[in-house]
């Protein structure tokens, strides 16, 4: 008997949870219940911690949603995390964006970049009713699946840190769902963080990139093949591609004391110093890589980073001004434009303080409301693509500093 | 003399698998393989793994795959190095919060297998996912790094310490204590054990409770080693566990010649052994992880079959002598 009511009690559960989810409401602008189990709603933390960084390091009260609440327009994100340097920059550029335009950006929290995870991330978004949707890192041939899952639910799609593949370009471009999207030159990064380490002398230098799957981690590991073809007058001490970076880093230290640079995809500092410290060899090794982190300050300072590259959480704008132009009914361009933007290089610390002090640090950011204005045709009916174009063209520290000194 | 011979025998079979990868590695590699410097690195990338073999070993011996124990030690590292990154503690209390929430997490994996009733796979797979996603929330970045003092326990002599406590303490637990016969016991067959009046639930319990412990202390390690801990990802935290693992089955196969333990040491020396050879090989990344799967194909064939290996020659031999004989 007892078996019995807990089953009934079991299916009432999930019958009322389904009736609960997929309010799907064919209405711009009318307000959604984030019912879904999935999608991680706000927090609501009585904590008495009175910081608002550790409030935003425990996941507070910041919850997974940013801009204004009761918006005329809804876009879900869908994203690896937000609480990590780069991302959560991007988080706060966007509540920044949605609260001056009157947009609520709902996150996806996914937890790998499998197709499927991206595919099921979109489904929920659309289920929730969101107005537009813009991926990060989302890329191959199943940004078409995606685009049709938007496309059923009357849904855009915009497309950021990733190029449209060109085998399905043409069908994407097709689609009026389609946006635009917006996309880094990891390969440029990748090649470049290299060529860092050999002007600064580096001989042998051992490569580490993240496991093959990831577009942008792939394209990065291509350019730091190439400039190692480059150079033949420098050696690859050797190669690792995985997830245990600080292993490799251990391994080819312990087979090799004569390596003295060491270039990785993901991040540089975090995995080094301390297997670098245990092998004795402090202020012997150079290091460079891709994605900002706090901890490039001292690095950078120090020489011991060459070269650290990042600065991509701009790429949040250019597909919203995509989708904002569009939902308003003023798109920017008939023809679909993915906006090539530059990536942030710093090689020494005065750069990083400077990205630090005019890009990344609370308050401030790449472009203000202001600027972004002139990219909406509701704000300057003259705006192009070209202008984004532009935009991504010049984004750099001294860009930003040019435009935004007089304000600090 | 009989016995010494045969114990000189098995050190000596003991020993033969991480020989034989040495040499071959130090030939394959031209000498850029085993420095002194190297197996000093490989020995301390053994320590943790081992512990977590430890922990998982009587699980796995019972019928018991605990697939949640890697996604314990990264949630555990995760929320040290957090409360390191956020109140700036120190080694102390850093260390007691890494092994306490170690112990919290495991023994939280124990109760609900014994409470919810379902195979320990599909709880394992289940704990796993939350404390991922709790792995996830807690993170400050993709990668959370600590330094200074706190990687105080990560250096010699400190962590060759610590694992020595853990292992005289694991090998008093698994071979002098109620528990240890126990859960022999039950790794025989749970029904004789049941039978005899062995309580296999407490027993089951106990494993996990037990294990929470070594669990935390392989945490603590882990992060003083590496000095960092990654966001686990699309179930990353498997990937920890799968070489050591490997290493249970290497220390089976040779508990015929020594101690478990010890085997399990040896089996994880082994696995390191293999990705820094592997390495120092300067192959390509698309290659070293089919020579990975085929030198690990080949090590437990070796393992597996060494004894049939043995027979069939001794055997052959035994033929020859006797044809030989009857020719005379």
């Amino acid at each position: 008997m007892k078996r019995k009511i807990i089953s009934v009690l079991l299916i009432l559960v999930m019958v009322l949870s389904l009736a609960g989810c997929g309010n799907k409401s064919s209405d711009k602008g009318t307000e959604t219940n984030n019912t879904s189990n999935t999608d991680k709603t706000e927090n609501t933390n009585t904590s008495d911690n009175s910081s608002d960084t550790k409030d935003q390091i425990w996941g507070g009260k910041t919850g997974e949603t940013s801009g204004t609440e009761n918006a005329e327009f809804t876009i879900g994100v869908v994203i690896h995390t937000t609480t990590d340097f780069l991302c959560s920059k991007l988080k706060a550029y966007s509540d920044y964006i949605g609260k001056a335009f009157n947009v609520k950006f709902n996150y996806y929290i996914i937890e790998n970049f499998a197709d499927e995870t991206y595919l099921a991330a979109i489904e929920n978004l659309c289920a929730q009713g969101v107005d537009g949707v813009i991926t990060t890192n989302f890329s191959g041939t199943a940004v078409l699946q995606g685009l049709k899952i938007c496309e059923d639910n009357g849904v855009y799609l915009g497309i950021g840190w990733s190029q449209v593949d060109e085998r399905i370009k043409d069908q994407v471009y097709a689609s009026k769902y389609f946006v635009g999207g917006s996309y880094e030159s990891d390969y440029k990064a990748g090649y470049d963080i290299i060529t860092s380490l050999i002007d600064a002398g580096c001989t042998n230098i051992a490569a580490i990139g993240y496991e093959p799957g990831i577009t942008c981690h792939d394209r990065r590991w291509e350019g730091m093949m190439a400039a190692f073809e480059d150079h033949p007058e420098v050696k690859k001490a050797g190669e690792y591609r995985g997830l245990e970076f600080t292993k490799a880093v251990e391994d080819f230290l312990a087979s090799d004391d004569t390596i003295d640079g060491i270039a990785i995809t993901l991040l540089g500092i975090e995995y080094t110093q301390e297997p670098i410290k245990s092998a004795g060899r402090e202020g012997q090794i150079k290091i460079a890589f891709c994605d900002f982190s706090e901890n490039c300050q001292e690095g950078l300072d120090s020489g011991f980073i060459t070269s650290a590259v990042g600065g991509q959480y701009v790429d949040i704008a250019f597909p919203f001004i995509f989708m904002y132009n569009t939902l308003l009914g003023t798109p920017l361009s008939e023809e679909k434009v993915e906006v090539p933007v530059n990536f942030i290089t710093c090689k020494t610390g005065e750069e990083f303080s400077n990205y630090m002090k005019y890009l990344h640090n609370d308050g401030v950011y790449a472009w203000t409301v202001d600027e972004l204005k002139q990219v909406i045709k509701k704000y300057n009916p003259d705006a192009t693509a070209d202008d984004l174009l532009k935009m991504g063209a010049d984004y750099s520290i001294d860009d930003v500093m040019a435009r935004h000194a007089n304000q600090q | 003399m009989t016995a010494l011979s045969a114990k000189i025998k098995n050190i000596f079979k003991v020993l033969l698998l991480p020989i034989v990868v040495y040499v071959m590695f130090f030939i394959l590699s031209g000498g850029k393989f085993g420095k002194s410097s190297s197996l000093l690195m490989n020995l301390k990338q053994t320590l943790a793994p081992t512990l977590i073999s430890f922990a998982m070993c009587s699980n796995i011996l019972c019928g018991r795959m605990d697939l949640s124990a890697g996604a314990v030690v990264m949630l555990a590292s995760m929320f040290g190095a957090k409360v390191v990154y956020v109140y700036n503690i120190g080694l102390i209390p850093f260390a007691l919060i890494v092994v306490g929430a170690g112990v919290v997490l495991g023994t939280l994996s124990g109760i609900m297998y014994m409470v919810l009733r379902v195979p320990a796979i599909v709880t394992a797979l289940g704990v796993c996912m939350i404390y991922e996603t709790l792995s996830n929330l807690t993170s400050i970045s993709w990668v959370t790094a600590i330094k200074g003092e706190t990687t105080t326990l990560g250096r010699y002599p400190y962590c060759l310490i610590i694992f020595a406590i853990m292992f005289v303490l694991f090998y008093i637990i698994f071979n002098y204590t109620k528990l240890g016969y126990n859960i022999r016991a039950c790794a025989s067959s749970q029904q004789i054990a049941k039978s005899s009046g062995i309580n296999t639930k407490k027993t089951a319990f106990m494993c996990y409770a037990v294990s929470s412990l070594f669990l935390g202390v392989a945490a603590l390690l882990r992060i003083s080693i590496q000095g960092s801990i990654d966001t686990p990802m699309y179930m990353s935290s498997t990937n920890i566990i799968f070489n050591c693992m490997l290493g249970i089955y290497v220390g089976l196969a040779l508990e015929q010649y020594c101690n478990l333990l010890i085997g399990i040491f040896i089996g994880n020396f082994v696995m390191n052994m293999l990705t820094t050879g592997l390495l120092s090989l300067g192959l390509s990344a698309s290659l070293q992880n089919t020579a990975s799967g085929v030198f690990l194909l080949i090590i437990m064939i070796f393992t597996y079959n060494y004894q049939r290996v043995m027979d069939y020659i001794s055997d052959r031999k035994e033929r020859y002598l006797l044809i030989k004989q009857k020719n005379l």
